[in-house]
């Protein structure tokens, strides 16, 4: 109940009436855990009189996100661009090399074979390499985000390819219909679910790719605030550029789940029609 | 739509590889149907039926033998869209309306389509869900996908349906009643119909002919012709003459 009380929430469509009564009540106790876990951390880095330096108390985490607000947005701005980019490219990648071993099997195995030895490289081995060669701006950045997202989406885009309704392909072939055809009106249409479950996996992935990237070498973004922060011990300062990787982070997820519930919109049907009497089938027979 | 399509199957055998040896499936397969006449496969699960369906189609090959429709190889009449398949699954696309689904046939393959085909409206209202074209799929009943799914049919235009026990997996009512329907629409568009099934009743009810296959390796043990006047009356004494007959047969192949 609650549940699909939220996701009709998060879509918009009920703004006032009884059940938002539930729903903030569910909020104000969410709310409730955090502030009393803040007040707990809060009583204990003042109790046992904890330097800054090694464990930062909320109230001087929120006065330093209070007072170096532009800056962090500004860095987060950075980190986000570049995430997305490489979320962006990432997943282009994964999708057009599915799109060729759907066609082409033979490139199958080659494909597989080098995509597996790029995932299974350390990022924090590859990273570095990447900023030597292409300096401190985006560019090294985007294509780590890159090579951490693309396998992902290129395992699930695959498997969604092959997941077709054989009763469904049968029809397509009795039809004379071309694997271009094919693909185009079954193949494509029916992975997108795959995509959108390996983007919800991959998206805030992209934010630690960015980050990571950034640790290596940059002239902006969180990475390199939390970097200065660390060499410094300036722990309000590393944890408030974490507070606003979280946030972001959780901001892109939030995206693609409203991306994904737009384009999905058959799902949420088939979801739903278990709640709802289906008055509709029930008429004609 | 051509309304002269004759089927002949000649000594067709279908292997499959399987462990420890090959699996026969079907055997001696000899069949001629005649144009725009309604033919039923009936038989234990398993004896081929379904096989016997795609290899007509053309989605499978046969071992041995060779299978001609009106005198071409089956996959000259797909590249010609003179095949309509339909099987137990509606497979219809969820995200495609009812009026989507029912243009599918027309969107693909466009070549061979003409220029005189009648819209997927009038197929839709042909199977009365005129009023469900925006609908999609998953707001439907079992009966009424299979419903867009014969409209989906209609518009291939073609001339020989293949049928894989479409109404199989719903229920008695609705069955009885999509199966009076399709008689309807086979009496009024008269196309060849390969209709498989493991419904004895039904294959007498909607039948000209019914071939019996044995258990595996499927043979033809039963060829019964049936020329009772549609629509038929399952409880009279004709009828069940016809249902002795295929059932005994049946019996005999020893199932």
């Amino acid at each position: 109940m609650t549940v699909e009380v939220y996701e009709q929430i998060g879509r918009g469509r009920i703004r006032n009436g009884a059940k938002n009564i539930r729903v903030n009540g569910d909020k104000l106790v969410g709310v409730g855990i955090v502030l009393g876990a803040m007040a707990i951390w809060e009583t204990a880095v003042f109790l046992t009189k904890t330097p800054a330096y090694l464990m930062p108390a909320p109230s001087a985490i929120v006065r330093y996100l209070l007072g170096h607000w532009w800056s962090l947005w500004g860095a987060g701005l950075v980190t986000l661009a570049e995430a997305l980019g490489g979320l962006l490219l990432g997943t282009a990648v994964g999708i057009v090399l599915a799109v060729l071993i759907n066609f082409w099997q033979r490139l199958e195995q080659g494909i597989m074979s080098l995509a597996l030895l790029i995932k299974s490289t350390p990022i924090i081995a590859i990273a570095p390499i990447l900023t030597i060669w292409l300096g401190f701006g985006p560019a090294p950045k985007v294509i780590v985000t890159a090579l951490l997202t693309f396998f992902p989406v290129l395992i699930n885009t695959l498997t969604g390819f092959r997941a077709a309704d054989p009763a469904i392909l049968d029809l397509m072939r009795s039809l004379d219909a071309s694997p271009q055809e094919t693909f185009v009106h079954v193949r494509w249409p029916g992975a997108r679910p795959f995509l959108f479950a390996a983007l919800r996996v991959v998206a805030p992935l992209a934010m630690i790719g960015a980050v990571v990237a950034e640790w290596m070498g940059a002239s902006s973004g969180l990475g390199r605030n939390m970097w200065l922060a660390y060499t410094n011990l300036n722990m309000p300062a590393l944890f408030a550029a974490v507070f606003v990787l979280t946030v972001l982070s959780t901001a892109v997820y939030q995206l693609v789940v409203v991306v994904e519930g737009r384009a999905l919109f058959w799902q949420h049907m088939e979801k739903n029609r278990g709640l709802q009497n289906d008055s509709v089938g029930t008429e004609i027979k | 739509m051509s309304p002269t399509i004759d089927v002949q199957l000649t000594d067709v055998w279908q292997e499959f590889p399987a462990y420890p040896s090959r699996l026969t499936a079907l055997r001696e397969i000899d069949l001629t149907i005649a144009p725009g006449s309604f033919v039923s496969i009936v038989g234990g699960s398993g004896c081929g039926k379904s096989t016997l369906l795609q290899l007509v189609a053309g989605l499978q090959m046969p071992a041995r033998g060779e299978v001609r429709i009106a005198g071409k190889r089956p996959s000259s009449l797909r590249k010609a869209k003179q095949i309509g398949w339909m099987s137990q699954q509606a497979a219809l696309l969820p995200w495609r309306t009812v009026l989507e689904n029912v243009q599918l046939p027309r969107q693909v393959n466009r070549r061979t389509n003409g220029t005189d085909g009648i819209g997927a409206q009038d197929m839709l209202k042909l199977v009365n869900l005129q009023e469900f074209a925006a609908a999609y799929p998953h707001t439907l009943s079992g009966g009424m996908q299979q419903r867009v799914a014969l409209a989906r049919t209609l518009a291939v235009g073609a001339s020989l349906w293949l049928m894989d026990e479409p109404f199989a997996s719903l229920d008695e009512l609705t069955r009885e009643s999509l199966t009076n329907e399709l008689l309807a629409l086979w009496q009024q568009f008269h196309p060849t119909v390969l209709w498989v099934t493991h419904n004895l009743a039904e294959a007498v009810r909607l039948s000209d002919r019914i071939i019996v296959l044995s258990p595996r390796p499927g043979r033809i043990v039963g060829d019964v012709h049936v020329s009772l006047a549609r629509r038929r009356d399952d409880t009279c004494e004709a009828f069940q003459v016809v249902l002795r007959q295929v059932r005994t047969s049946l019996q005999g192949a020893g199932s």
